[in-house]
């Protein structure tokens, strides 16, 4: 049989990974636990036996401190990862995403490379790295896999009050997040930090969530691809070519300086503000209008779209090919009448425009059943 | 039972025996373990928590001659366990939907 004094000393000798103090309180909490079972009659063979095994009580304890000690900084939610590398280290940034959004931003501080993200129960997330090229990859689990995984319990109490447990867990969130509906859950979103330089290419491609740039210059090209949901770059150089291409959603460019940029959407709309393309510029769209304001585009501007309007507000470029259908072609142009060819035409609307001139600016508008009233600021 | 949720049963069903007065480690096994299954090692880790956050309090006294740990609610104690319920309401709600027949 195990004595009492056996049981504790086992105990003691099973947490001697913990503190003192620790240990102490848990050995002395065992000992009361007997004591008073052998205080209501028990034999003190019986009270150590009705204990657990030494050993599952320490597992347990050990695992508890464990958590114990995270409670008290309280963590963010989560499985939350950061991975870090020096900037100089990367030739080329590439995320490859589902459904995830993407959200990149500089840092001035830092000159570290930062990618970070929160890994839910369907994430898959890989990280490669190969000559100066650093990619994040990242899927969801297969629908059919997560069944299998879950196996025949998915609708087991358990798991239905595991699921409840994840329910109220959720309903703090998302009332600290602003409201239930909001849908500003951060564990959706890769957030990508950079110094406020980043010389490294970088190509983002995610599906069925937006993509946000802001204030950051790239020395290098920048690619961002999602499908069903917005672009938008506010505040960046791009020294090279910036190429966006989504669908069913809208392309924001407000306060950017780039080399040259294509952009195309569809069942959206482009809408481009104090915009500096130092060579060409490419919008295409369908059902759904292209707006370029406050824009200077030093080499040829093609926007193209059906079913929506194009118009150009306080803007220069030497070379412009505006073409709809269904849709006006209208706002001012920066320059003198004189200073451009012109050529355009619509059917079943007035055209305000007209075709005339041999100026080395050439302005081409083209649509159907809509005006044109493109008009010159002089 | 999920581990999560367990933990949270068994933390409401501690603070609420100190609702009827201050306890020992034995007795709160014994009266918990008529609600629900709980070992020595898992309230211990549970005492240690709610101790932590101040949920309870501990002192020692002396009896027959040995030292024993009582434990005792505090105002925080109280309110664990009215938020433990008016987030149960919820919950409930969610139950009776899924029982609902059809």
């Amino acid at each position: 049989m195990m004595t009492r004094e056996q049981f504790l000393n086992d105990l003691s000798a099973a947490l001697s990974g913990m503190k003192e103090e620790e240990r102490e309180g848990v050995v002395s909490y065992y000992a009361e636990m007997i004591d008073d079972r052998m205080e209501a009659g028990m034999s003190e063979e019986a009270a150590v036996k009705a204990m657990e095994p030494v050993q599952v009580i320490a597992g347990r304890v050990l695992e508890e401190a464990g958590m114990g000690e995270t409670k008290e900084k309280p963590k963010e939610k989560g499985n939350w990862q950061e991975i870090t590398r020096p900037a100089d280290a990367v030739q080329m940034l590439r995320i490859q995403a589902e459904n995830k959004r993407v959200r990149i931003t500089s840092d001035e501080e830092t000159d570290q490379i930062s990618l970070r993200y929160c890994i839910g129960d369907n994430d898959i997330f890989r990280l490669h790295e190969d000559e100066g090229v650093l990619t994040l990859e990242h899927k969801l689990r297969p629908i059919n896999s997560f069944v299998n995984e879950r196996g025949s319990d998915s609708f087991s109490l358990e798991s239905i009050l595991s699921g409840i447990g994840k329910f109220i867990a959720g309903l703090g969130e998302r009332v600290v997040n602003g409201g239930m509906f909001s849908y500003e859950a951060p564990e959706n979103e890769i957030e990508i930090t950079v110094p406020k330089t980043f010389a490294a290419r970088l190509e983002a491609a995610t599906s069925n969530a937006r993509i946000l740039a802001e204030d950051i210059t790239f020395a290098q090209a920048v690619k961002l691809t999602t499908s069903n949901a917005f672009i938008q770059a506010e505040n960046v150089n791009c020294a090279q070519q910036l190429t966006c291409t989504t669908s069913n959603s809208r392309i924001v460019m407000n306060d950017v300086n780039v080399d040259g940029a294509r952009l195309s959407t569809s069942n959206g709309r482009i809408t481009l503000d104090d915009m500096i393309v130092r060579g060409g510029l490419t919008a295409v769209n369908s059902n759904g209008s292209i707006k370029i304001s406050d824009c200077q585009i030093g080499g040829a501007l093609n926007a193209t779209t059906s079913n929506g309007a194009i118009e150009v507000a306080e803007s220069a470029c030497p070379e412009l090919t505006l073409k709809t259908s269904n849709g006006s072609i209208g706002g001012t142009l920066k320059g003198k009448r004189e200073e451009y060819t012109v050529v355009s035409r619509t059917s079943n609307g007035s055209n305000q425009l007209g075709s005339f001139g041999e100026g080395e600016k050439k302005l081409t508008a083209i649509t159907s059943n809509a005006s044109i009233t493109l008009k010159f600021a002089e | 039972m999920d581990a999560q949720l367990k933990r949270g049963l068994i933390e409401a069903c501690i603070l609420k025996l100190l609702l009827r007065g201050d306890s020992y480690g034995y007795q709160l096994v014994r009266e918990a373990q008529e609600v629900l299954s709980i070992s020595e090692s898992t309230l211990y880790p549970v005492l240690r928590r709610l101790e932590t956050a101040g949920a309870l309090t501990v002192y020692t006294m002396e009896h027959n001659g040995r030292l024993r740990k009582y434990y005792a609610i505090t105002d925080d104690g109280r309110q664990k366990i009215d938020d433990f319920l008016s987030e149960w309401e919820d919950v409930m709600k969610v139950y009776d939907f899924i029982r609902r027949d059809a």
